[in-house]
């Protein structure tokens, strides 16, 4: 588990969801089927503990992967599924998470940006092709107009993202809005556990109605006024997420 | 048709819903609560400005608010049950559901005090009711007695103008046994099929309670004529009084409906949240409990073609119009409404045969002394 | 007992009801006090294509009294609420009359479908997003939620 090279304020969302998997996983671990699920998850720890920075050390103690063998979150796929995958135990006990795509899957952020075009980032559309197997997902973004609501589609379908195959978003399920309150209002409509987001003044808004949100942010610390607890960051997708590829 | 400078007081309301076709509502409800029982789970802080819902009797003419939080962010006070509090706290609040059962288990037992149609009473009762009342209703209720010798109560539900004015009516026919006046209005009400059905009213809605009067208007003359004893059975029987109280509540709308331009005047002078006809036969016509004014006592009598006095009973001094009395202030007041096409008529059907007692919010019958 | 009568005709008239009207509306067969009813998404809506399921418990004094409806199926929609269904109609409430009819209250609720209003709403979410001028963002949720869950093939008209 990749984690800051500084631990910022609060924690981090590996401890979040290390949290949420710890509890997922110590209901789950009673009725564990064997122990050999167990002894894979110890051998993945050990690995995530030795790549990791000092400092973080504490975090991943209090993550405990969940999942003995067979017993995946709900609304999970199991036969495509790697079963015991890094990113799988991380989204333990969460069944939706909505993503605002601009700054997270797409390089651009505002929707004036999204006028001239919109690019996938490889690594973050990796991350949620592999969401997509275990969790619903949703995904919406704020244009200004039908223009931008192309190009945001365009991107996610260049990117293989869009239609009903495994590791795929079904159309209907790419959102748009064409102001910030109504994305607020999308999210809070649909009650993920998790919602990913790159914009400060959202993750604030919705802060105290969320489970757990993530603030995808080039800024290796947040600011102190993002500081809470159910809010973890990230520089990328994939740096929040380890999918093991 | 002569209006009366003074109108009755509309009296207490029944729930008075934002009007305005299917998209209006003022509606609030409650979730059931997740941590907090007196938490809604699901309802915004953003909507500050709260729901408005006037709520009935039962709470007076409040407003009511709506606020929750679906987290423990914010405390919520949960002991008072004020319902005019706008602010964010919101003890839990029955559903609109809870409350109009509420009101209508509550106004069926105050209604079930008294019967739809009350028994027949010399004029005393009604002076008995006034025994501690003021000077001027007691010299009125004097006044009265010199025209009128009984007087029969209806409940007050908000119907009573119709239910007195049909119990009147077919009284006055059954004692009588005008086969004349009988035959008239039941080739009015006839007529008035097709027309009910030109204004929009689907004939399942209203063909069992048109029936339901015609077969005792049809039954006089023949060998087993409906008697006064039947009627008041009839009339108070809640399947067969009801639908006859929606009926001619319909045709006073459709009466309305066809003579937007004659009405309009009244009606949008008189009611400020009403833009149309349209709308006021919908809002204060149709809907059973809603009381009767002027314009509903004009479009019925119209409709029916029967005229009626209505005599006023209230604390008003002065008589303003032609009143039965000595001096000024123990005048009452009465005003017959009669359908443009009698006015004009000699003979015995442009007089009122059907005489109702106007209290405000409230109609009874009255009865003629013999010699007046 | 009046309600029964007036309730059998009304099934009569419902069954004559024309398939573009949109509404299949019938009783349940052991209680005809217990209705089921089915409204096409009005086209031109982000309800279209879909098929909203209804229940409606008509009272004993009906049609003194109102049918108590709520959707069935989740619908997005300010006037609804997203979880119990209620729906926020004045025709149900204080302005009802007994010349409505089930039929009419159906045809009622697809207006409101096609013409929400915000204000004081069931569903603030669905309120807060009109009320703001985000109809994109009113039409791709409401969208999304009649794709996934009025959308069933099971969920025809019959």
């Amino acid at each position: 588990m990749l984690l800051f090279a500084e631990a910022p304020p609060g924690l981090t969302l590996t401890g979040v969801l290390g949290l949420a998997a710890v509890l997922y996983g110590f209901y789950h671990l009673k009725a564990g089927p064997g122990n050999s699920g167990q002894a894979r998850q110890r051998d993945r720890r050990q690995q995530a503990q030795a790549s990791r920075p000092p400092g973080a050390q504490h975090q991943s103690e209090s993550l405990q992967a969940g999942f003995p063998q067979g017993q995946l979150p709900q609304g999970t796929s199991a036969a495509k599924q790697a079963v015991g995958s890094p990113l799988q135990a991380q989204l333990a006990g969460i069944r939706k998470v909505t993503i605002s795509a601009p700054g997270v899957l797409l390089k651009e952020l505002l929707p004036h940006e999204l006028q001239d075009g919109a690019s996938l980032r490889p690594a973050a559309a990796r991350v949620l092709a592999e969401m997509l197997h275990s969790t619903a997902v949703y995904i919406m973004a704020h244009v200004s107009d039908d223009i931008g609501e192309a190009t945001v589609r365009g991107a996610l379908e260049a990117g293989g993202l869009v239609g009903k195959g495994p590791g795929q978003i079904l159309p209907h399920r790419i959102l748009f809005c064409s102001t910030l309150a109504g994305k607020e209002a999308l999210v809070r409509q649909l009650e993920p556990e998790l919602h990913i987001d790159a914009h400060e003044h959202t993750v604030k808004s919705l802060q105290r109605f969320m489970p757990q949100l993530l603030l995808i942010s080039a800024r290796q610390t947040a600011s102190a006024s993002v500081a809470y607890k159910n809010v973890a960051y990230a520089a990328s997708l994939e740096a929040a997420f380890h999918t093991g590829q | 048709m002569a209006w009366r400078e003074q109108s009755p007081e509309r009296g207490s309301q029944v729930s008075s819903w934002n009007p305005g076709g299917p998209a209006s509502h003022r509606e609030s409800t409650l979730d059931a609560a997740e941590s907090r029982p007196a938490v809604s789970v699901g309802e915004r802080e953003d909507f500050v400005d709260a729901p408005k819902t006037s709520v009935s009797s039962i709470s007076g003419a409040g407003e009511e608010s709506l606020t929750s939080r679906p987290h423990t962010e914010h405390t919520v006070e949960n002991a008072e049950q004020n319902p005019n509090l706008n602010t964010d706290s919101t003890p839990a609040r029955p559903t609109d559901d809870q409350i109009l059962a509420q009101e209508n288990s509550i106004r069926e037992a105050v209604a079930e005090s008294s019967p739809f149609v009350g028994d027949k009473e010399p004029l005393a009762a009604l002076r008995k009711e006034y025994e501690d009342g003021s000077a001027v209703f007691l010299q009125k209720i004097s006044t009265l007695e010199e025209k009128y010798q009984a007087i029969r109560r209806t409940r007050g539900d908000g119907n009573c103008f119709f239910r007195a004015f049909i119990f009147a009516y077919m009284e006055d026919l059954v004692q009588s046994n005008s086969l004349q006046e009988r035959n008239r209005v039941v080739t009015c009400m006839r007529q008035w099929k097709p027309r009910l059905i030109a204004a929009g009213y689907q004939e399942l809605v209203f063909e069992d309670a048109q029936e339901m009067i015609m077969d005792q208007l049809n039954s006089l003359g023949t060998a087993d004529p409906v008697m006064l004893p039947a009627l008041e059975t009839n009339m108070r029987d809640a399947g067969v009084s009801q639908m006859v109280v929606m009926y001619l509540r319909l045709l006073t709308s459709a009466e309305l409906g066809q003579r937007q331009e004659f009405f309009s005047p009244f009606i949008l002078g008189m009611f400020d949240d009403c833009p149309s006809v349209d709308h006021f036969r919908q809002r204060y016509v149709e809907p059973m409990g809603e009381e009767s004014d002027h314009v509903h006592i004009v479009a019925l009598t119209d409709a029916l073609q029967v005229p009626i006095r209505i005599v006023y009973l209230d604390q008003s001094l002065g008589a303003a119009m032609a009143g039965v009395g000595h001096a000024e202030g123990a005048a009452v007041n009465h005003h017959d409404f009669v359908p443009e096409a009698l006015q004009n008529a000699t003979g015995p059907n442009a007089i009122p045969k059907v005489h109702l007692l106007y209290r405000p919010g409230h109609y009874d019958i009255l009865y003629p002394s013999k010699s007046a | 007992m009046a309600s029964k009568s007036r309730l059998l005709k009304e099934a009569r008239e419902c069954a004559k009801a024309p398939a573009d009207l949109g509404i299949s509306l019938q009783p349940d067969e052991r209680n005809i006090h217990t209705w089921r009813g089915h409204i096409r998404g009005p086209s031109g809506t982000p309800f279209e294509g879909g098929t909203f399921e209804l229940t409606l418990s008509v009272p004993q004094n009906y049609p003194l009294f109102p049918p108590s409806v709520r959707f069935k199926t989740k619908i997005f929609h300010p006037n609804v609420h997203f979880k119990t269904g209620e729906i926020c109609l004045d025709i149900l409430k204080g302005a009802w009359t007994p010349a409505w009819t089930l039929l009419a209250v159906c045809q009622a609720i697809s207006a409101l479908m096609a013409d929400p209003a915000p204000d004081s709403p069931l569903n603030c979410d669905a309120g807060n997003l009109l009320r703001g001028g985000d109809l994109r963002g009113y039409a791709s949720m409401a969208r999304c939620y009649t794709l996934d869950l009025a959308s069933a093939p099971a969920r025809q008209l019959s």
